[in-house]
């Protein structure tokens, strides 16, 4: 009963019927399919229309309930997106394994060990050239003294 | 009041989603600064390359030990202990001039990072050599040694990962 109300306005069963039943005035040749569109428009509401919708001539316009599903849903499907971005962004940036120079451990072991040898040579260097001044000063103190 | 939490869930969701992207990727490109290089010169025309994963130096720990010779004067240093803590490897030569800028250009970029330290510069009639380390000072460990050698017409970069014992890497140096 509640349903009709919203669909028909004031109009009350009894009303309904003398309308009905009063045959001078030609029922509009749309009124079946528009009865049809009003009770499938209810029916996804589940009901009764919640507070915050708009009713327009017994229709219901913009229901604020689809209106938050529809956010709801793009939000969700844009955070799902930016997370698979994200991942995939991740995975692209990662730069890929390069191949193995040697296949015998035995070579790549003395390779290392001749850049490690390399370095040592280097630092050795470095601490000559570090004891310079040193040696220096002291060969001028010892003229001093 | 429930629809709008819902939605302030999604956006929040969506904030993290972000955060998770550019998170991600920074990171991505930090911690893959040596394998960047390395891939970005090692095809080229004209530059020596070497990659020794660490699937590789897991089969050198079972290698006997050894005695290394190294330097001018024929001294030896025994090595094993600290190639066994390593565990990758990269080297990257090239004598090619038009190269050699960019691709010093991009090991200053990984030296100028605030984890990397400078342990010593030599310079030497226009050749520059230095050697950034990254410490574990939790753990009393080096992770990371880059040496960098700039001569006239030659540049050398060598990058070593691992859990190098300080000690170890002290040895070798004083050695």
């Amino acid at each position: 009963m509640k349903s009709t109300k919203y669909i028909l306005g004031d109009l009350d069963l009894d009303r309904m019927e003398a309308i009905f039943e009063d045959s001078s005035v030609p029922a509009p040749k749309s009124l079946g399919e528009d009865l049809e569109k009003s009770v499938d428009l209810l029916s996804a509401l589940d009901g009764e229309p919640e507070r915050g919708t708009l009713h327009w001539k017994g229709k219901v316009v913009s229901p604020a309930r689809s209106r938050v599903r529809r956010l709801r849903t793009w939000a969700s499907m844009a955070a799902g997106f930016l997370l698979v971005a994200g991942l995939g962004l991740g995975y692209l940036l990662t730069p890929p394994e390069p191949e193995d120079t040697f296949t015998d451990p035995a070579l790549a072991y003395a390779q290392v060990a001749e850049v490690m040898g390399r370095i040592s040579d280097k630092v050795a260097k470095g601490k000559e050239a570090a004891a310079l001044p040193g040696q220096i000063l002291g060969d001028a103190l010892d003229s001093i003294l | 009041m429930k629809n709008t939490t819902s939605y302030g869930a999604c956006i929040l969701a969506a904030l993290l989603s972000i955060s998770l992207l550019f998170g991600s990727s920074s990171l991505t490109l930090r911690a893959q600064s040596g394998k960047s290089i390395y891939n970005e010169f090692s095809d080229l025309p004209g530059v020596s390359a070497v990659y020794i994963s660490p699937a590789m130096f897991r089969m050198i720990r079972n290698l006997p030990e050894l005695e290394v010779r190294s330097g001018e004067d024929g001294r030896s240093v025994d090595l094993s202990s600290l190639i066994r803590s390593m565990k990758g490897f990269y080297m990257l030569s090239t004598e090619r001039s038009d190269i050699i800028p960019s691709m010093r250009k991009e090991a200053d970029k990984i030296m100028g990072r605030d984890k990397y330290e400078l342990l010593l510069e030599v310079k030497e009639d226009g050749d520059i050599t230095r050697m950034y380390t990254v410490n574990d000072l939790r753990r009393d460990l080096v992770t990371s040694l880059i040496l960098m050698s700039a001569q006239a017409n030659e540049f050398t970069l060598v990058l070593l990962d691992g859990e190098m014992s300080r000690s170890d890497l002290e040895k070798l140096l004083e050695d």
